[in-house]
C-alpha cells in the first residue's frame, strides 16, 4: 500500500508542477446570513472536478484549465447556485459564492439529496445534520450528542447519559472540540445532557474512527463541532421555552466592519419544581440549589479580503445543593469554560492558513459535610495551547495539510478529609505535537497518508507529595493512510488504517459524571495506543436512497484507569494508582439513509463486538464485555413532512441487552472488626450475563409557522410512547439473609413540549 | 438462487431478536470457602470451610459448614520448610475447625503460616502476620463531639518490607439507647427507649435514621438504628496518618464513624496483604466505583482452589467518650 501511495504522490506532483493552468477560490456562503458553509461542494461543471469547503468555508480549485468554466455550487438544505467565469492562464480568481436556503413551499418541505461530497464521504466519517438534532423528539433539551448516538457505531451506556461509545472506545476515547478548543467535559446534569447548545451550532461532524492525520490525542474518534459565526446582514433573536431549559439568543453584524457576531445562554428552569417538591414533601435529598447554564459567544471579523479574525467562547457551570437537615449537605459544582482566538489567512490562490490560541479549563469541586466531618475533592484541568494549520492544494491530483498543535495542560486534583489534606496534586504536562498529510488523486483512486508525531511530558509523583516528582516524556509516531476508489459517481469503496497514541485518561463513573477525573501519563504509565483498520462501501442507490455499509476493526493497548479497589491512595506510586488493560473491538455498520420527498430519514444498523481485559489483575485477567457491549443495535429515525407546517418525527431504538454480571453464589468470611461478617459473591464470569433487551420508540410533532413579528417551532413529543422500561442494572443488597436485589430501569414515557420563537 | 420475501425477512428478524433475551439467574456450582484470620499475639483461629450458597437462598452457616476436611495450620520458617504443623479438628457445635493440640500456639508477628485443606478439593493459602501494632497514646477520655478532627490515637510506625502498613479503624458504642419495633400508622418503625444510663445517636445519624423527637429525650426512627452502632473505616494506607517525627504516627478516627453519643470502643486493625485485599475487592462488589454498575468481579482470594481468606492482623484497643457540645 505504502509503494502505491508514492506512486501516486510522484505523479500528482509531477502534474501539479504544470504550468499556466488558473486557480479558482473562495468562500461559499449563506445568503441570508452571511455565514459560511463548511463541507459545501463546488464543482466544475463537465470537467468531473470538485472541490468541499474547508472548516471556514472556503474552498479551492487549483490547475483549472484556462477558459470559460461554470460553477456548481451546493450544500445541502440551500438552493444550488451557478456561476460562469472565464479565467485566463495563470490567473487566480477569488470567487466568493452565496446560497439560498431552500423555503418553505405551500404544504412540502423538500429536501435535496446532494452530490457525494469528498470529505463527507471519507471512511467513518459522518455529517450530523442540525434539521436532524433539532427534529429528534428529546428528553427535554434537544441534545447533540443523544443525536450522535442514534448513527451506527454509537453506543450509549444508558438512557441517562449522553456519553459516546464510539466503536468499541470508552467516552475518553472521542476528542471533543469546540471552534477547536478541547472541551474536557461535556455534560450537564451529570452526565444526562450533552454541554452543546444546538442553538449555537453551525456544523458537526463526526469520525468514528481511523480518522486522519490533521487530529491526534485521542484512541477512537473525533467531534469536531463549529459554532454560529452570526448573520453578517441583520439583527436576529430567538427564544426557547421548554420544560427542563429555556435559551436564548442573538446574533447580526458588527457594526462598522464587516463581520458578525452570535451570543446564545441557555439555563435550566427546574427552580419552580424544587421549590413545589420542598413545600409538599418533607424529605432529605431534595436539592436546594440545582441548576445548569451556558453561555455561546462568538465574534467573527473580516480584516481584509483574505484575512479574518474570531474569538469566541464558552461557559457552562452545573451546580447542585443538597442539604440533610441541620448538619449534613453535599455540594457539587462543576462546569467548563474554553476560550478561542483563532486567524485565518488565505496565503496565495491555492494555500491556506489557519492559526489558532485556544484556553480550556474544566473544574469539579464536590464537598460534603455529614455532622463535624467535612470532605472535599475538587479537580481542575487548565490546557492553554496554540496550533498552525496550513493547506495548499495546487492541484486536483495533489493535496498538502501540515500543522502543529503544542500546549500546556495542568491537572490538578486536592482532596481533604476532615479538615486533613490528604491529596494535593498538581500534574503539569507539556504536549507538542506536529503533522503532515498528503492527499493524491488519479483517475478514480484517491489516497491519503499522513503521520503525526507527538511528544507529551509530564511531571508526575504520588498524590500526598511523600515522593519526589519524576518528568517522564513520551513520543509517539501515528501514522494513517486510507485508499479510496470511486466508480462513476454514485460508488466508493474505501480502505483506512491507522495508529492512535492517547496521553490522557478519564476517571468516570457512567452513572454520574460530577466526579471527572483526568490523569496523564507518567513514569510507569506509558501513552494508551489503537491500532484501527476500516472498509466500506458507500453508495447512492437513487437520488433519494444513500447507504453506507462499513466493517472495523481496532485493538486497544496500555489501557490505563484507577484500581477500583483502592480506597485510600496515600503513600502510593504513580503507577501504583492505575491497573493495565488491553482489548479489541470490531464489528460492521449499516447506515440506509432517505433524503428526498417527503418521507426522510436513516435505518441504522451496527453488529459490534468489544472485550477488555487487565492481565495484572486476578479478576479481570480474562477478557470481557465491557457494559456498554452490544452485539445489535438498530436504530431508525424517520420525518415525515404533513403539511401546512406540520411534520411527524419517529425515533426508534433496539439493541442487545447490556452486558453485566450474575453472582452464582454467595458466601460469608468473618473478619476481626465491625462485627459483622463480610459477604462475598462468587461471580464466575465478569459481565458474562444479558440484560433484557433494549428497545423504545420515540414520537415528534413538530409545527412551524410565521406570525407577523416572528416564526415559531411548536414541538409535542413522548419519549418512550409504551413506557418500556429497559433494565438498567440489578442492584444487590448483600446485607440481607437471603440476598435480594433491586431492578433499577431506565425512563419511563415522558412527554415533552418547547416553543421556539425566532425575531 | 435463494429469494427471501420482505415478510420472510421480517420473521426471521423477529425470530434472531426474540433469540436475544436476557438472562438473570446465573448458574450455580459449590465452591468451598475458607475464613481464618490470625492475629498477632492470639491463639491460632478457628478455622471455618464451608462452601457457597445459592444467592438468592437463606444463607444458613449449618447448611454450608463443609464437616468432613483434613485440616493443618503450618507456620513455616524462613527458608520456607515447616516449623510446627497444627492439626485441625472438626467441632460440630461451632461449626468450625479448632487447632488439635493444646496449649493452642499463639500467632507471631512477622511469620508466614500455611493453611492446608484437603476435602473434596484441595486447598492451599498462606498469610504472612504484620509488625506487631503498638499502641503509644489513647485518646483522651472526654471528647466534644465535633471539635477537632475526631478522637486521635498515637501508634508506633512500624515497616513492612515489600508493602505499606493498612489499617481499619472501627468504632463501637459500648451504651447506646435501646429501640423497639414499633408500628405506627401499618409501618414498622423504632422508638427508643428511655434510659438516662444510655446515649441517642447524634443528629447527623438521627435524620440518616430518619428519626423524629418525640417526648423526654426519646426517637421514633423509620430505619433501624443499631445499625449506627458501629462504624468501620475504609481501608487506610499509612501514608494518610500523621507522621509526628519521633516513630509516632498520629490517626483520627473522623467524627462520621460515631453514629451515637457517650463511650466507645476504638480498634485499630493492622492488615496483611491477604486480608487487605480481601476486604478491598468485596467492597468493590457492592458498587460506588468507577466499574460500570452491575460489572461485580470476583474477590480476591489468596486460597488456593477456593474462596475466602486465610489472613492474619494485629490490633490494638482504645476507649473514649464522645460528650454533646
Amino acid at each position: 500500500m505504502l509503494r502505491s501511495l508514492l506512486v501516486l504522490l510522484v505523479a500528482a506532483l509531477a502534474s501539479a508542477a504544470g504550468a499556466q493552468t488558473a486557480t479558482l477560490n473562495g468562500f461559499v456562503r449563506d445568503a441570508a446570513s452571511g455565514e459560511t458553509l463548511i463541507q459545501a461542494s463546488v464543482l466544475v461543471d463537465g470537467a468531473g472536478r470538485g472541490a468541499a469547503t474547508n472548516v471556514q468555508g472556503f474552498y479551492t480549485l487549483g490547475d483549472l484549465a484556462p477558459g470559460t468554466v461554470t460553477i456548481t455550487a451546493s450544500f445541502i438544505g440551500y438552493r444550488t447556485a451557478r456561476q460562469t467565469v472565464t479565467l485566463a492562464p495563470g490567473e487566480t480568481r477569488r470567487l466568493d459564492l452565496e446560497l439560498s436556503p431552500e423555503g418553505l413551499t405551500a404544504g412540502e418541505v423538500v429536501v435535496e439529496a446532494e452530490e457525494p461530497i469528498e470529505e463527507e464521504r471519507a471512511p467513518g466519517v459522518q455529517n450530523v445534520s442540525m434539521e436532524l438534532i433539532e427534529s429528534l423528539p428529546a428528553v427535554f433539551e434537544d441534545d447533540l450528542f443523544r443525536s450522535i448516538q442514534l448513527l451506527p457505531g454509537v453506543k450509549s451506556s444508558s438512557d441517562f447519559s449522553s456519553a459516546l461509545y464510539i466503536r468499541g472506545g470508552s467516552p475518553d476515547q472521542t476528542l471533543i472540540l469546540l471552534d477547536g478548543t478541547t472541551v474536557y467535559n461535556p455534560t450537564h446534569f451529570f452526565g444526562f445532557f450533552s454541554t452543546f447548545n444546538t442553538e449555537a451550532i453551525k456544523d458537526v461532524r463526526l469520525y468514528k474512527g481511523a480518522y486522519p492525520s490533521t487530529y491526534g490525542g485521542r484512541l477512537g474518534s473525533v467531534v469536531d463541532i463549529y459554532n454560529r459565526d452570526g448573520n453578517r446582514n441583520e439583527t436576529h433573536g430567538s427564544l426557547s421555552l421548554g420544560l427542563l431549559a429555556s435559551r436564548v439568543g442573538v446574533e447580526g453584524p458588527v457594526p462598522g466592519v464587516a463581520g458578525s457576531y452570535s451570543l446564545n445562554a441557555r439555563r435550566s428552569t427546574l427552580e419552580p419544581l424544587l421549590s413545589v417538591l420542598r413545600e409538599q414533601l418533607d424529605e432529605d435529598g431534595i436539592p436546594e440549589s440545582f441548576y445548569f447554564y451556558d453561555v455561546n459567544g462568538k465574534v467573527s471579523v473580516d480584516l481584509g479580503p483574505d484575512d479574518r479574525l474570531s474569538l469566541s467562547g464558552y461557559a457552562g457551570r452545573d451546580l447542585v445543593v443538597v442539604p440533610f437537615g441541620e448538619d449534613a449537605r453535599f455540594d457539587l459544582d462543576y462546569g467548563n469554560r474554553t476560550g478561542s482566538l483563532g486567524y485565518t489567512r488565505v496565503l496565495s490562490g491555492t494555500a491556506f492558513a489557519s492559526a489558532r490560541l485556544t484556553a480550556s479549563r474544566y473544574f469539579s469541586d464536590p464537598v460534603g459535610r455529614f455532622g463535624g466531618t467535612e470532605f472535599r475533592q475538587p479537580n481542575t484541568i487548565t490546557d492553554y495551547s496554540g496550533r498552525l494549520d496550513v493547506e495548499w492544494l495546487p492541484s486536483e491530483r495533489f493535496e498538502l495539510r501540515g500543522g502543529v498543535w503544542g500546549g500546556v495542560l495542568n491537572l490538578g486534583l486536592q482532596s481533604s478529609f476532615n479538615g486533613t489534606v490528604q491529596t494535593d496534586y498538581e500534574n503539569p504536562s507539556r504536549y507538542v505535537s506536529g503533522y503532515v498529510q498528503g492527499r493524491a488523486r488519479r483517475g478514480g483512486w484517491i489516497a491519503t497518508g499522513g503521520v503525526r508525531t507527538e511528544v507529551f511530558r509530564s511531571l508526575t509523583d504520588d498524590l500526598t507529595d511523600t515522593l519526589d516528582p519524576v518528568a517522564s516524556t513520551y513520543v509517539r509516531v501515528s501514522p494513517q493512510a486510507q485508499l479510496e476508489r470511486t466508480f462513476g459517481e454514485d460508488l466508493v469503496v474505501q480502505a483506512a488504517a491507522g495508529r492512535y497514541h492517547q496521553f490522557l485518561s478519564l476517571i468516570s463513573n457512567e452513572a454520574f459524571s460530577g466526579f471527572d477525573t483526568w490523569v496523564t501519563t507518567g513514569v510507569g504509565v506509558p501513552p494508551q495506543a489503537s491500532d484501527q483498520v476500516s472498509l466500506g462501501v458507500k453508495t447512492k442507490l437513487s437520488p433519494a436512497y444513500r447507504l453506507d455499509v462499513e466493517v472495523y476493526g481496532r485493538t486497544l493497548r496500555d489501557l490505563f484507569d484507577t484500581r477500583p479497589e483502592v480506597q485510600d491512595v496515600a503513600g502510593l506510586s504513580y503507577r501504583e494508582l492505575f491497573r493495565f488493560g488491553e482489548g479489541y473491538a470490531y464489528g460492521a455498520e449499516v447506515l440506509l439513509e432517505r433524503g428526498l420527498g417527503r418521507l426522510t430519514g436513516l435505518v441504522g444498523y451496527t453488529l459490534g463486538v468489544t472485550r477488555r481485559r487487565y492481565p495484572a489483575e486476578p479478576e479481570f485477567d480474562a477478557f470481557f464485555p465491557p457494559k456498554y457491549d452490544r452485539l445489535h443495535d438498530l436504530t431508525l429515525v424517520g420525518n415525515y413532512t404533513l403539511g401546512r407546517g406540520w411534520k411527524a418525527t419517529v425515533a426508534g431504538s433496539y439493541a442487545t441487552g447490556q452486558a453485566f454480571t450474575t453472582p452464582g453464589g454467595v458466601y460469608r468470611v468473618d473478619v476481626p472488626f465491625g462485627g459483622e461478617p463480610l459477604t462475598g459473591f462468587d461471580t464466575d464470569r465478569l459481565n458474562g450475563s444479558r440484560l433484557p433487551d433494549y428497545h423504545r420508540v420515540d414520537l415528534g410533532m413538530t409545527k412551524t409557522g410565521a406570525w407577523r413579528w416572528a416564526d415559531y417551532e411548536l414541538q409535542l413529543q413522548v419519549v418512550n410512547v409504551y413506557s418500556r422500561r429497559n433494565l438498567w442494572f440489578l442492584n444487590y443488597d448483600r446485607g440481607a439473609n437471603p440476598v435480594t436485589f433491586t431492578e433499577v430501569r431506565q425512563l419511563p414515557i415522558l412527554p415533552n413540549v418547547s416553543l421556539s420563537l425566532d425575531f | 438462487m435463494l429469494r427471501l420475501s420482505p415478510a420472510a425477512l421480517a420473521v426471521l428478524l423477529v425470530a434472531a431478536l426474540a433469540g436475544c433475551d436476557g438472562q438473570l439467574e446465573g448458574d450455580f456450582t459449590p465452591r468451598l470457602v475458607v475464613s481464618a484470620t490470625l492475629g498477632v499475639g492470639e491463639p491460632l483461629p478457628p478455622v471455618s470451610l464451608s462452601q457457597t450458597s445459592p444467592l438468592l437462598e437463606r444463607y444458613d452457616p449449618e447448611a454450608v459448614a463443609v464437616r468432613d476436611a483434613q485440616l493443618t495450620v503450618t507456620l513455616l520458617a524462613p527458608d520456607g520448610s515447616p516449623e510446627q504443623v497444627v492439626p485441625y479438628r472438626f467441632a460440630t457445635a461451632a461449626p468450625v475447625y479448632l487447632p488439635d493440640v493444646s496449649p493452642v500456639p499463639v500467632v507471631l508477628p512477622g511469620r508466614t503460616y500455611r493453611l492446608d485443606v484437603q476435602a473434596r478439593e484441595t486447598l492451599a493459602a498462606t498469610t504472612t502476620t504484620p509488625p506487631r501494632l503498638e499502641l503509644v497514646e489513647g485518646p483522651a477520655d472526654r471528647v466534644v463531639y465535633g471539635q477537632g478532627q475526631g478522637p486521635e490515637i498515637r501508634i508506633r510506625q512500624s515497616s513492612t518490607p515489600g508493602r505499606q502498613a493498612a489499617f481499619v479503624a472501627s468504632t463501637e458504642a459500648q451504651a447506646p439507647v435501646l429501640f423497639r419495633e414499633v408500628v405506627v400508622d401499618g409501618e414498622t418503625r423504632y422508638r427508643s427507649e428511655p434510659d438516662p444510663a444510655r446515649f441517642l445517636p447524634v443528629p447527623v445519624y438521627q435524620r440518616f435514621l430518619g428519626c423524629e423527637p418525640e417526648a423526654a429525650r426519646t426517637l421514633l426512627c423509620d430505619s433501624d438504628p443499631s445499625q449506627a452502632q458501629t462504624g468501620t473505616s475504609p481501608v487506610i494506607n499509612e501514608g494518610s496518618y500523621i507522621d509526628l517525627g519521633d516513630g509516632t504516627a498520629l490517626v483520627q478516627v473522623p467524627f462520621l464513624a460515631f453514629g451515637y453519643y457517650g463511650p466507645y470502643r476504638i480498634t485499630l486493625t493492622s492488615l496483611d496483604a491477604a486480608l487487605q485485599a480481601f476486604v478491598q475487592t468485596q467492597a468493590v462488589q457492592g458498587g460506588g466505583t468507577t466499574l460500570s454498575p452491575g460489572e461485580i468481579p470476583n474477590v480476591t482470594s489468596n486460597v488456593e482452589g477456593g474462596l475466602g481468606v486465610f489472613g492474619s492482623y494485629s490490633q490494638i484497643a482504645t476507649q473514649t467518650t464522645l460528650a454533646e457540645r
